[in-house]
């Protein structure tokens, strides 16, 4: 009886060597943190999510955004729905679609002139950043210019219509509609506790399942324009855009093109503005009013950012940088060649 | 006090290696260090993973069916050549820092350096 009393005792302390050990690997299993990049909406994706079957998830975020690029979004995709509108003015397009155009209306009609959907015309005229890079002539402009105009679009039920010439192009929105799908899936997986996903390290989105989990993103220095960055920002469960004159740029005849269109003028948006930050709650909104706002220049983004609730930095080639009024986010300068203003 | 009656030599052996096993595996998995990785993928997938802070030579990448090649020289890495249209993979020009990233998106060839341990943000925006 004591020989079987002593060997359970052994195979009871054995055993429960054995599970705790499971439970330490299945709590490490929780804090895994998996990191990929893909190419995909003609740039770089790297997500790094933290959980349980974070692999698998990541997988279904590229798998979407590649969706979205190949059936709705892409203007280079023969199929998608936004080439389809473009070859023939006129098409039947997803839900989807139809959502993100409205979206896009909506914000063109809000944004003053600075944003416009209708751009392509213009976009492919400059073709800034590519090796058909030309400045475009004065008539050309003009010209292209008389396509701009969004209030043309015309939406029945599924049904899209453009007017002839007219060219979508969701260029500077389609980073930020990829991170809000990404949202979606990793809200449907409760077992992602955190997750960082970054659209051509112009657009971000983080996400924490506890809010205290802040992630520290650094805004890019826009006067030297590498990978360098001028400050810190902590946050969480927020979509991050920047538009600067450093990304996407062509040089002729030693003048520098950056590739923010102003769909007034049509030309590279002139002012004093280096790059501007923009957070929001909506990756489509972080992405468009970054660039509106970059168009608009500071004193015309204000009203714009309060109507979508929507803070900003600001950075200027002066090296100034200016935060919007109800700032709410930790902020801190880390390059001293930038000033607070 | 353990009751040395209750449990043999053998006995405290077989758990103590069983604990020992298990703070192995624990540091194993938990392995992070501060070096700066390279990641270089082709077609979506890992195909060299390379340690920045370790490497003291240059050496010169190719892939299979692509014309396109990366030079890795001591700390640094950088899109060498390709046949792409606008060349903005080279025009990233030496990568470096963990964070940075280059891609020469006709070939799909991506480099993502990544740091193991605690880098000072998240991501550079």
């Amino acid at each position: 009886m004591k020989v079987c009393n002593k060997k359970s005792t052994v195979l009871f302390v054995a055993l429960l060597v054995v599970v705790s050990s499971l439970l330490i690997l299945d709590f490490i299993g929780n804090k895994r943190t998996f990191q990929k990049s893909d190419v995909a909406m003609g740039t770089v994706i790297t997500q790094t999510l933290t959980g349980k079957i974070s692999q698998k998830v990541a997988t279904q975020i590229i798998d979407e955004i590649k969706n979205l690029e190949n059936n709705e979004l892409s203007w280079r995709v023969n199929a998608s729905d936004v080439s389809k509108i473009n070859q023939n003015t006129k098409a039947d397009v997803s839900d989807r679609t139809i959502d993100f155009l409205k979206s896009a209306l909506s914000f063109c009609e809000n944004s003053g002139g600075s944003f416009d959907v209708t751009i392509g015309s213009l976009s492919s005229l400059w073709n800034i950043g590519s090796e058909n890079f030309k400045v475009p002539s004065e008539k050309e402009i003009e010209d292209a210019l008389k396509n701009i105009d969004f209030k043309k679009i015309k939406i029945n039920g599924n049904s899209v219509s453009i007017q002839k010439g007219q060219t979508l192009d969701f260029g500077a929105t389609g980073k930020g509609i990829a991170c809000d799908e990404a949202k979606k899936i990793l809200q449907k997986n409760s077992t992602i506790t955190s997750a960082i996903i970054s659209a051509g390290g112009s657009s971000v989105f983080t996400y924490s399942k506890n809010k205290n989990d802040l992630f520290s993103i650094g805004i890019r220095d826009p006067i030297k324009g590498d990978n360098s960055f001028f400050g810190i920002l902590k946050l969480t469960n927020a979509f991050i855009s920047t538009s600067g004159n450093y990304e996407k740029v062509s040089t002729y005849n030693g003048k520098t093109y950056h590739h923010i269109l102003d769909p007034v003028t049509g030309y590279p948006a002139e002012n004093n503005l280096a790059s501007v930050t923009v957070i929001s709650s909506s990756g489509f909104l972080s992405d468009a009013l970054s660039t509106a706002c970059y168009v608009l220049g500071y004193n015309k983004s204000i009203e714009l950012l309060k109507k979508y609730d929507a803070e900003a930095v600001f950075v200027f080639k002066n090296h100034s940088v200016k935060l919007t009024d109800s700032f709410s986010f930790d902020f801190e300068i880390t390059n001293t060649s930038f000033n607070l203003v | 006090m353990i009751n040395k009656k209750l449990f043999k030599k053998q006995d405290l052996i077989l758990i103590l290696a069983l604990l020992i096993v298990c703070i192995i595996l624990f540091a194993f998995i938990n392995k992070k260090s501060n070096d700066t990785t390279a990641l270089i993928y082709s077609d979506g997938v890992i195909v060299y993973e390379i340690n920045l802070s370790e490497n003291t030579e240059k050496k010169v990448y190719h892939f299979d069916d692509k014309k396109c090649e990366i030079i890795v020289d001591k700390d640094k890495i950088y899109f060498s050549q390709s046949d792409c249209p606008d060349k903005t993979c080279i025009k990233s020009g030496h990568l470096s820092k963990s964070g940075e990233f280059a891609a020469c998106l006709p070939n799909n060839v991506i480099i993502v350096l990544k740091n193991g341990n605690n880098p000072k943000v998240d991501a550079i925006i």
